[in-house]
């Protein structure tokens, strides 16, 4: 039967640490092997977010592209020729329209005119009557003629009655015609000057929208570079987590050289036995510093992959907050810029199209100002081709009286000197109506004038007419698709911005869901804390009872120069240190190879 | 179809880390939880590079590596070494046996990428 042999020094320690130990490697195989199923979770969790995050980014793309893109800049261009259009097409016809008013108060100067010789047809009118009197009178004394001649007086009688009648009309379509214009001259003028102002200012304040939209424009082209820097600082997180992620399995592998070790101090092996106590002192002695070494060292090499876990775990927790504010903010900066748009197209693009349809309202109202102007020039024309015909009545009945006054001196003459006095009547009567005849030429002339004006008018105003209302019925025919355009493209918007905000709100609570769980690194920090502290104990006790030997610390220089790992390497190095062990400045790692073009920890054979 | 990377590593996270890497890359990727595990699928399944762990249990990186060399279906393949170990001697040991490369973790995805793009041409 064997038994074992120690120091009483050692002894004695050796039964206190034996539990801490044990108790610390079970904690250890604990820490090496529990965090794996939560990696994996949150490996898949971080999976889920980052499809969202570009799922995300996608959508804010394609709004970007939608309020940015070809299609509202081709939009935008044609808005501006479009309004261009317009504005030139509501001058021109304004202009039109004032001259048309010109033209036709023109017509009521020349009106003016005919005034004077149509007063002449009155008067001729009363003088016929005379004549006739005064030829009844006379032909009381030609004795059988005198049934000739009475015959005359009533003639003349009646075409005076008739030239009467004409006269009136005339006057009546005159009177009519001055009315026509005095009122609609008015009203075009009215609306021409309240157009004017009115057009100005719509055109102004699409200008201005237009402008807007340019901005907004700009505005999103800013925000799609701001999605694309977003999209590259995402990938920058998931990079900076999946690097993070792989501290489990190095922090596993750290664990296991941890719990290699100190089971290799092998604690639970008997001494050999032994009658000389100077040799079980020495053996004791010998385990005493061998514990010292390995707990001081392993309690460092933990305490640094403790250290390591727990900074990767809350990088990812700090990359996955990152990518949820970048993602928040992104879509703050498109709601700043669709100017909290809603579903009715309350936005820039609702803006635009408002004031779209207005100046198609007032392309609408300038086309009604021609079709009025053109309808005034009908009525106008109509009148005086009536009035043409009573002045041609008029002149008929005037040849027709000189006719008759001819007869009637012939027949005069044939009565001998009691029909002198009717002959030189019926000369005057004759003079008389060939003076009408003079007036009816120069009313005929004013109404030329007139209808010369007029004609023009109305032909000007009825193929202008037809030419602007071709280029109204193009540009109210564009305005309408592009307010389609603009429809559509504002829904979607609407609906891309409505995803934008969904997105959002499930990937920051997906975030906030994830991140708020994950407590890995806080529990293996406290599990390797007492593990940590259990160490710490036994190299102090260790160390007091047997400092650190010159072999130990030779160990630490030749560990620190070697280049394993450049964090073992920096662990070895502390360690020496606080032993008094000095390196030279220029000691550098020995094996540290040059980097390669992929980074320092890849290399290609 | 993209092409089919092999990573061999006993943890599940790693391999779920280079997984989604080179998924998110246009790559199809075959999972293997040791050296064994990726010979046997290695043996039915013709697949365009092998990345591998060092310390696994049943058969380790440079197990694997060996076996694969002498494989009639990947023979030629390019393998790269993805491991926490940094030793010069274990590089050697690696390059010795057939290893194209060597990825000290933790990785960069953009890292991988750009040697697995170097590696497959």
């Amino acid at each position: 039967m064997s038994k074992t042999v120690e120091s009483p020094m050692a002894s004695t320690a050796l039964r206190a640490w034996r539990p801490v130990i044990a108790s610390s490697l079970a904690s250890l195989r604990q820490l090496a092997g529990a965090t794996e199923h939560e990696f994996l979770h949150m490996g898949r969790q971080m999976q889920a977010v980052y499809l969202q995050a570009i799922t995300l980014s996608q959508t804010a793309h394609q709004l970007v592209a939608t309020a940015a893109g070809e299609q509202i800049g081709a939009l935008m261009e044609r808005l501006r020729q479009i309004l261009l259009e317009m504005q030139t097409y509501l001058e021109q016809a304004q202009a039109r329209n004032l001259k048309n008013c010109d033209e036709i108060s023109s017509v009521g100067h020349l009106l003016h005119q005919a005034e004077t010789p149509i007063d002449g047809f009155r008067r001729m009118g009363k003088q016929l009557y005379i004549f006739e009197v005064l030829i009844k009178i006379e032909s009381t004394y030609l004795g059988e003629m005198e049934g000739e001649f009475v015959n005359l007086a009533i003639d003349i009688k009646k075409l005076s009655q008739q030239i009467k009648e004409k006269t009136a009309n005339i006057n009546n379509h005159i009177s009519l015609l001055n009315v026509i214009i005095t009122n609609n001259i008015s009203i075009i003028n009215q609306e021409i000057d309240g157009g004017n102002a009115k057009t100005r200012g719509v055109i102004d304040e699409t200008e201005a929208s237009l402008s807007n939209l340019e901005h907004a424009n700009n505005r999103f082209l800013d925000v799609g570079n701001q999605i694309s820097l977003i999209a590259n600082k995402n990938s920058e997180n998931i990079s900076d987590v999946v690097q993070a992620m792989q501290f489990h399995d190095i922090f596993r592998q750290q664990v296991e050289h941890v719990i290699e070790s100190i089971e290799g101090l092998d604690l639970d092996q008997p001494g050999q036995e032994s009658d000389d106590a100077l040799a079980t002192e020495a053996r004791g002695v010998a385990m005493i510093v061998k514990i010292g070494d390995v707990c001081e060292l392993q309690q460092a090499q933990l305490q640094f992959a403790s250290t390591g876990l727990y900074a990767a775990v809350a990088s990812i927790v700090d990359n996955l907050r990152s990518i949820g504010a970048g993602q928040k903010q992104m879509a703050k900066d498109i709601y700043g810029q669709t100017g909290g748009m809603d579903s009715s197209g309350a936005s820039f693009l609702g803006e635009v199209a408002k004031r779209m349809a207005l100046i198609a309202g007032l392309l609408t109202s300038c086309s009604n100002t021609n079709a009025v102007m053109a309808d005034i020039m009908q009525e106008v024309v109509a009148t005086m081709n009536e009035i043409t015909g009573f002045v041609a009545d008029v002149e008929n009945i005037g040849h027709e009286i000189i006719q008759i006054a001819l007869n009637a001196r012939i027949k005069a003459a044939g009565t001998g000197p009691e029909g002198a006095a009717m002959s030189a009547l019926s000369e005057e009567v004759g003079q008389l109506s060939e003076d009408a005849v003079q007036r009816t030429e120069l009313i005929t002339r004013t109404m030329t004038d007139i209808r010369g004006v007029t004609e023009v008018l109305s032909t000007e105003s009825d193929s202008a007419q037809t030419t602007l209302g071709d280029q109204l019925s193009n540009m109210q025919d564009e305005v309408a698709q592009i307010l389609a355009i603009l429809e559509s493209s504002g829904a979607e918007l609407f609906s891309l911005l409505q995803q934008v905000h969904s997105q959002v709100n499930a990937l920051t609570g997906e975030i906030e869901s994830v991140t708020s769980s994950i407590d890995v690194h806080k529990r293996t920090k406290a599990m390797a804390e007492k593990v940590l502290a259990n160490l710490e104990k036994i190299f102090t006790e260790a160390r007091a009872i047997c400092p650190a030997t010159a072999a130990f610390k030779e160990d630490l220089r030749r560990m620190a120069e070697k280049y394993t790992m450049e964090s073992e390497r920096r662990i070895h190095e502390d360690i020496a240190k606080k032993h008094g062990v000095t390196f030279a400045a220029s000691s550098k790692p020995a094996a540290a190879g040059a980097e390669s073009e992929f980074g320092d920890n890849v290399d290609l054979f | 179809m993209g092409k089919i990377v092999m990573t061999a590593d006993d943890s599940a996270s790693v391999r779920q880390m280079v997984a989604f890497t080179l998924k998110q890359n246009g790559y199809d990727v075959i999972e293997a939880v040791d050296g064994q595990d990726a010979l046997t699928k290695l043996a039915a399944k013709k697949v365009d590079m092998l990345l591998t762990d060092l310390n696994m249990p049943k058969l380790d990186g440079i197990g694997l590596i060996k076996g694969v060399r002498a494989s009639a279906l990947n023979k030629f393949i390019p393998i790269v070494m993805l491991t926490t170990e940094s030793q010069d001697s274990k590089k050697a040991e690696g390059k010795s046996a057939g290893a194209t490369g060597w990825i000290v973790k933790p990785f960069k995805p953009e890292q991988l990428i750009a040697v697995v793009k170097k590696v497959l041409g």
